[in-house]
Parts: C-alpha cells; sequence; structure tokens
C-alpha cells in the first residue's frame, strides 16, 4: 500500500469560501459597494480512490486527512442598476496530516509534513448582468480566475490547481410566495474552461441549488446542494498503480472528477449595511478526488455607498432646505 | 463534524438567533409624533393633516445619492400614483445637510415624484421617527397610528411595502409589520 501515497489528490479547492451563497441571482443597484469577508473550514478524510485490488473512482479508502482554513476578502460594485463587478482573493493554509504507516502518505515535497502552509490563492473577477428581475431573477455571469502567483499543486497540502479558468454561466431565482410564503429558490449553472493540461481536456461544470426560507424578515434559513463534474480529464486511476511520471506530477490538476454535496445555513441582516451568514456542508457523492466531510463557512457583508462616503469628506454646499 | 466546527457553528447560531429584530425604533401600534414642515415647491406640509384626509399616509425617508434610495426611484413613484387613487398620501423625506434641497428638488423632478417633498436639514424628523435609513418608510393610518415600519422591499424583491399598503386597504393583518430597513445611513 507505500504506492497510495503517489495518487492521493492533493489541494483542497473548491468549496473553500464561496460567494454569501443569497441573491446572486438578485443583483445589488447601482452604486452599492459591499464588502465581504469570510472564513472556511474544510476537512477531507478519505479519497475517492480504488486500488487494484478493488478498483473504482468512486471507492473510499482512507489515505491521510487534509484540514484547509481560509478566509476570503471580496470587492463588490454596481456598475449599473443591471451590472456588477466583484473580485475576491483567498488565503488558504492546508495541512495534510495522517499516522505513519496507516494512513500518511505524503508526496515527496516539503509541504507534506503535517503542518498548515498557507498560500494567497487565485484572483476570481466576476461580471454578472441582471437580464431579469421579476418574477424570475436571470443573471448571466462571467468569471475569470486567476492565480495570484505560481505556487505548488502537486501535494496533498497544495492550496489550489494553479490553473487559469474562465467560466459562463446564469443564475436564476425567484420567489415561492405562492407555495410557502417567505421561500425563494435559487439555482446556479456555470460551465468552466479550464486551461488544459498536457493538452488534456478537462473542463467543469459547476451546479448550485439553494432552498430559503424567511423565518423573520431579517433571518433566513436555507438548504443548499452543489455540485461539480468534470468533462474529461484523466480516470481510471488507482492508489497501487503509477500513472506515467508527466500525468502523475499533474493528477491533481486533471482527475476526471465529480461530486455532490449538501448542506444549510443561516443570514441574518445585523444592521441596515451589514449581513453575517454561516453555512455547512458535506459531501455525500462523488467520483475521483476528496471526499470533504465538512465544510464550514461565516463571513460577513458590508454594504456601502461609495458616493456617500465621498459626499461626507467632499460636501456639497448645503442650504437651509424646507423651513421649518 | 469536528468539536471545534459545531462549537463555531452553535456559537454563529446562537449569535443570529439572539438578535433582536427591532433594535430601536417606533414600534407598530403606537401614534407617530405630528410634524409640520415647508415641502420643496413651498407648500406647508402637516402630517396630523394629512392623516386626517387620507385613508393612510406613507412617510419615506429617501436620498438623492444613495443607491438602494435610487433603486426604488421608479417603484415609489408607481406606488404612490397607484395608491394615491385609493387615499394613501405619500411624503417623502431628505434628511440630513449632506444633500442640498435643490439636489432634491432636481432629483424629484428627474424621477417623477410629484408627491410632497420636505427637506429636512437638521435630521429632525428623522429623529422624531428615529429613522435610520435611506429608504425607510412609515405607513401610518388615519390615525396617526404606526401600521409597517421598514423597508420598501427585500433584496429578493419581496414587495414588503405594496403588500403592506395592500393588507392595510384591504383590512388585512400585515404581515410582517416591521421588516430591517437596509440601504444608506441617514447623516446626523
Amino acid at each position: 500500500m507505500r504506492n497510495a501515497s503517489i495518487l492521493l489528490l492533493s489541494g483542497v479547492l473548491a468549496a473553500c469560501c464561496a460567494r454569501p451563497a443569497t441573491a446572486q441571482a438578485w443583483l445589488p443597484p447601482k452604486g452599492e459597494a459591499s464588502l465581504a469577508l469570510g472564513y472556511g473550514n474544510i476537512f477531507v478524510n478519505r479519497h475517492y480512490l480504488g486500488t487494484s485490488a478493488s478498483p473504482g473512482d468512486n471507492v473510499e479508502n482512507d489515505f491521510g486527512h487534509i484540514r484547509s482554513q481560509s478566509i476570503q476578502i471580496a470587492l463588490g460594485y454596481g456598475l449599473s442598476d443591471r451590472l456588477a463587478i466583484s473580485a475576491s482573493l483567498p488565503y488558504i493554509l492546508t495541512k495534510y496530516y495522517g499516522t505513519p504507516g496507516q494512513n500518511f502518505f505524503p508526496h515527496t515535497i516539503s509541504i507534506d509534513d503535517g503542518h498548515y502552509h498557507g498560500i494567497f490563492q487565485d484572483f476570481r473577477v466576476d461580471l454578472d448582468y441582471q437580464l431579469l428581475r421579476d418574477p424570475v431573477a436571470v443573471a448571466p455571469f462571467f468569471a475569470a480566475v486567476i492565480p495570484s502567483h505560481s505556487y505548488t499543486y502537486f501535494a496533498h497540502a497544495a492550496g489550489g490547481r494553479a490553473l487559469h479558468e474562465y467560466l459562463l454561466g446564469s443564475s436564476f431565482g425567484a420567489r415561492l410566495d405562492q407555495l410557502l410564503a417567505g421561500s425563494y429558490v435559487e439555482l446556479t449553472y456555470s460551465y468552466a474552461f479550464v486551461e488544459r493540461v498536457l493538452g488534456i481536456h478537462h473542463d467543469r461544470s459547476n451546479g448550485f441549488l439553494e432552498l430559503g426560507y424567511f423565518l423573520t424578515p431579517s433571518l433566513s434559513a436555507r438548504g443548499i446542494a452543489t455540485g461539480f463534474y468534470t468533462h474529461g480529464g484523466v480516470n481510471g486511476l488507482a492508489a497501487d498503480l503509477l500513472p506515467p511520471p508527466q500525468i502523475f506530477l499533474h493528477h491533481d490538476q486533471i482527475g476526471h472528477e465529480s461530486g455532490i454535496s449538501v448542506g444549510g445555513g443561516l443570514s441574518y441582516v445585523l444592521t441596515g449595511s451589514t449581513e453575517v451568514y454561516a453555512s455547512y456542508l458535506t459531501q455525500v457523492q462523488g467520483r475521483g478526488g476528496h471526499k470533504i466531510k465538512d465544510s464550514l463557512s461565516f463571513g460577513v457583508t458590508y454594504n456601502f455607498s461609495p458616493s456617500q462616503l465621498v459626499r461626507r469628506f467632499l460636501p456639497a454646499k448645503s442650504d437651509k432646505g424646507s423651513a421649518p | 463534524m469536528s468539536k471545534a466546527a459545531r462549537a463555531a457553528l452553535g456559537l454563529a447560531g446562537a449569535l443570529l438567533l439572539s438578535a433582536p429584530e427591532a433594535a430601536r425604533g417606533l414600534a407598530v401600534g403606537v401614534v407617530v409624533p405630528d410634524f409640520e414642515m415647508t415641502t420643496l415647491e413651498g407648500r406647508r406640509f402637516s402630517l396630523a393633516q394629512a392623516e386626517k384626509t387620507h385613508t393612510g399616509v406613507v412617510v419615506m425617508f429617501l436620498s438623492t445619492i444613495c443607491p438602494y434610495s435610487n433603486y426604488y426611484n421608479d417603484l415609489i413613484r408607481v406606488l404612490a400614483a397607484d395608491f394615491g387613487k385609493r387615499g394613501i398620501a405619500f411624503v417623502g423625506i431628505n434628511s440630513g445637510a449632506m444633500e442640498s434641497a435643490d439636489e432634491a428638488r432636481a432629483h424629484a423632478r428627474e424621477h417623477g415624484h410629484t408627491f410632497d417633498i420636505i427637506k429636512d436639514p437638521e435630521s429632525r424628523i428623522a429623529d422624531l421617527l428615529d429613522a435610520r435609513r435611506t429608504p425607510e418608510v412609515f405607513l401610518l393610518d388615519s390615525r396617526g397610528m404606526l401600521r409597517y415600519h421598514g423597508r420598501i422591499a427585500s433584496k429578493i424583491s419581496s414587495p414588503d411595502l405594496k403588500s403592506a399598503i395592500e393588507a392595510f386597504l384591504d383590512g388585512r393583518p400585515i404581515h410582517p409589520a416591521e421588516t430591517k430597513a437596509f440601504g444608506c445611513a441617514i447623516p446626523r
């Protein structure tokens, strides 16, 4: 089983610090800015990776654990009542650990040493367009994922895939008041054009479904399901069979993977400009890659008007207004 | 889930659930104090008089530069026109010294706001009603009693003000009668 170390998939990737999972189909008004700070904590306890004796990319094995903690900062701005832009960058701390001889098979690089290692991962820039708002909200978007620098991707404790991605997708949202007052549904699909590695095509489909209910006008609870599917990529991997060296070096980037996670969350309008949220997800199905047992995220979003801030510092000429 | 994760989630839940829904402001059901000021067009506006002559009055705290407030420019014009025919008076308040009366006047003309608008440079009316945000609305009945307070609509387009006025006019209970206004701070 020693050879298992070489094929264990590396970085903790996708689920970190997702955008606050509310109202992606409903874009902000013109001139609204938002500053979001999120924390993510992901625990991987198994790999979807078989062996030659028990083959299959849906076979779960314990080849070590990965804990990832991340902080993400995101800025958003409503360019118009229909067009919004946002940008984010996470800082990720990841460690790979286990018991030597049992479930600890580090790659031969220094960061798989049982300790946390941190990197600034990938910039993400989103451009969203509000095509429709009522009765069904439709917001197609384009996003670019750009690695912030050249970082290690060949490690269990790698912070990311270090690949450029360009996503095209759309969010759809609707209130479900006729079924249950205060409820809504939101659905997002995107297709990611992922940078090819070794000439191998490995694009990805991403899906997101949210069913929400406002317990009070300020507090909402939601059920969440997310999924992804790699189009192409390399499959047929087994923990104790070596692929060609050039594939092995990039196996975490180009694996043929899929997964479904489910969970829930809460959002609360804390003040007239600040929202907080918390969510939890666990992976219930997968092929290839990691099994995310727990994915917990918290965040706070502060909304503000830059034009008001400017006006505060550069006040307009005042007048007496209406006479009392 | 790990113990730390459970503890963190529990703490977050407790914080979320323990936060009061409406920490301050006039409570629904109280009689709102009267005020009287001159509108941007030079007319004298008395809240008590408007209450007497209408089925209800909607007091809206608005801004010319706040994105959240401006987002509803078209909607409030339509609401004021539609519900005006059914006996609901709308009055806009532009509080604070950050925006001038000239700006408010030009903004109203630009967006076709024909309802009364009052410039409240010292935020006296905002203080009187304890309004904190733009947009923030108060629906009063003919006795001056507060029937709905909060936002015009939610971020997912739930038409809270419109629903409240319709329920009020139909004699139905207003639910929710109080929402948290989300928007720009009214300068004090």
